[in-house]
């Protein structure tokens, strides 16, 4: 069934992310897809049959891990019954891996709402992470394709040298708003706000995953007209509705970012992921 | 077309659909006859309250969720609506909408929100187990063993609502309770399997076709099952071809049936305009 060509191997991503990671350094040598699209909420995604046919034939199978997926890909892979890519399997990329985890909670917190239990799973929105992921997919590459290493490494060696190029210009765009305080609809964003100097004060949710409710909105009311603060993040796949509301009420304006590649068109690559963030966010806070 | 086949999710996704397909399309017949089309809704909402329930006071959601099914089975086994200018619906409407108002408040206190609950409401055929299959299998295989063995009872039951002679009903009427226990029984398996909108229209769709198509009960019986087992088959079909997701390429498919079932009924209805009493009847309602 290798109508993609002879040799190559055969990648399945949960995220556009992890997608566009893959191609960059497998490159010519591995055919890569996506479950998921970049506008869809990574936490629900409805199993169609083509996930599984290609599930069932892939050679490497490429997740997010802490249990961001939980709802959608144990059964998916239990369908596609393919051992290579199962957990523990030979094929089996967990890409959070080395990755240094955000908000990992206590047995305290996790009483208090914190549904994630090994740390907040939106790490791929920190660059300096998206070098590590490129890392933990070189392994496997090399591991199951040794004849193409060199390939694999050198396309390696150009990702970090961009990542790191690009690194410099975006933190030296948002040096000048450092430590501005904003609003985020979505716990999704510790890594980025980390990377880029911001300051999430409060969310428009009151719990992860529980749409916003009145007294919560009139809190951050009150926190953007006491702390001045101008700028509430949403997410593509929420509605901007109560957004909207706590901007009209404070004079606050919604930005909406991306949160995978292909989010919007003109984001190809995981690249270009950052340069429309920074880009809507500059537009915004000047 | 064979090929389809070679896959074992197929396979499961076209068993499971059938089991479904088969007693859901089966019960249908009942709840279509006893107008209480939207009980499925209610009983699947409060199961889904248990579950909320469950996570709240941070137990296992599954016994939680099917003592609230079997209450409220029980509870709505009460509901005998004598007066003419009030259906059934109407208090099973209720019902839906409490439930739901309730599910909402205690996810919004629940520590870990909607997370646990949208696995309940994001069934999908294609991805069932082995092992859900089997507990499908004996469940849904006792429920229809029961309706087998006591099709009479419930038969003349559904008969008494659908022409409203309740009044010499009793308060509590085990076999009405029964009743309600089967499908909410039915409702909580099939929904974690199927998504709440599959399970709907495989108990409506195919029973109201099955009466457009067949007078006597028990062709209407059958016709609904082989409707519901056609269309399961040729959703899932529909689903691979076009790459669907599998719970609304059902419903489309089981929609373009009844569709086409409308059409038949039509045309059979203009070429032969007398076919028995009861159309004569409607037909001297419509000239008139």
């Amino acid at each position: 069934m290798s109508s993609s060509g002879l040799g190559q191997l055969k990648v399945v991503t949960t995220l556009p992310d992890l997608e566009s990671i893959a191609k960059l350094i497998g490159g010519g040598q591995v055919d890569v897809f996506s479950i998921a699209t970049g506008f869809q909420n990574p936490h629900f995604v409805d199993p169609k049959p083509s996930y599984i046919l290609k599930l069932s034939r892939a050679d490497v199978f490429v997740t997010v891990g802490l249990d961001l997926e939980i709802g959608w890909v144990p059964p998916l892979l239990n369908s596609a019954r393919n051992s290579r890519i199962l957990k523990g399997g030979e094929g089996y990329i967990d890409a959070s891996v080395n990755v240094p985890l955000l908000q990992v909670p206590t047995s305290a917190s996790r009483a208090q709402g914190d549904i994630h239990i090994y740390g907040n799973p939106h790490y791929w929105l920190d660059p300096m992470n998206g070098k590590i992921i490129a890392g933990n997919i070189l392994e496997m590459f090399v591991r199951l394709d040794p004849d193409h290493r060199s390939i694999y490494e050198s396309n390696l060696k150009k990702f970090d040298e961009t990542l790191d190029a690009k690194i410099k210009v975006w933190t030296a765009q948002m040096l000048p708003f450092k430590g501005t305080k904003i609003i985020a609809y979505h716990n999704e964003w510790p890594y980025f706000e980390q990377r880029f100097g911001l300051q999430i004060v409060d969310f428009l949710e009151p719990k992860p995953g529980i749409p916003p409710t009145p007294s919560q909105l009139l809190k951050v009311i009150n926190e953007m007209k006491r702390d001045q603060i101008k700028i509430i993040i949403v997410s593509p796949y929420f509605t901007t509705e109560s957004a909207d509301l706590v901007a009209r009420n404070t004079g606050g304006k919604v930005v909406t970012l991306a949160t995978s590649v292909a989010a919007d068109e003109q984001i190809k690559t995981y690249f270009d992921l950052f340069d429309y963030n920074i880009s809507q966010l500059l537009q915004a806070l000047r | 077309m064979s090929e389809m086949f070679s896959h074992s999710f197929v396979v499961n996704a076209l068993t499971v659909s059938a089991i479904l397909g088969l007693l859901l399309s089966y019960l249908g017949v009942h709840v279509v006859g006893r107008g209480i089309v939207f009980v499925d809704l209610a009983l699947g909402q409060i199961s889904m309250l248990g579950v909320a329930f469950a996570n709240f006071i941070g137990r296992e959601q599954t016994v939680i969720s099917i003592i609230f099914t079997m209450v409220g089975a029980f509870l709505m086994s009460f509901i005998k609506v004598k007066d003419k200018r009030l259906k059934h619906e109407a208090i099973i409407g209720i019902v839906y909408a409490v439930a739901s108002a309730g599910t909402v408040l205690l996810i919004s206190k629940s520590p870990h929100g909607e997370s646990d609950i949208s696995e309940v409401l994001f069934g999908s055929v294609f991805t069932v187990t082995t092992a859900q299959i089997t507990s499908l299998a004996a469940v849904f295989g006792i429920i229809g063993v029961i309706h087998i063995i006591f099709r009479k009872k419930f038969f003349a039951l559904t008969e008494q609502f659908e022409n409203r002679q309740i009044e010499h009903m009793r308060i509590f009427d085990l076999w009405n309770f029964l009743f309600y226990l089967t499908v909410g029984l039915s409702i909580v398996f099939a929904v974690r399997l199927a998504g709440v909108i599959p399970v709907f229209s495989y108990l409506i769709v195919p029973p109201v076709a099955a009466i457009l198509l067949s007078r006597s009960t028990k062709a209407v019986v059958w016709t609904s099952m082989i409707i519901s087992v056609l269309g399961g088959f040729f959703g899932i079909y529909f689903s691979l071809h076009f790459d669907f997701p599998a719970g609304s390429s059902v419903v489309t498919i089981l929609g373009a049936i009844f569709v086409l079932v409308a059409l038949i009924k039509f045309a059979r209805f203009k070429s032969v305009p007398v076919v028995n009493d009861n159309q004569a009847e409607e037909h001297s309602h419509v000239t008139e």
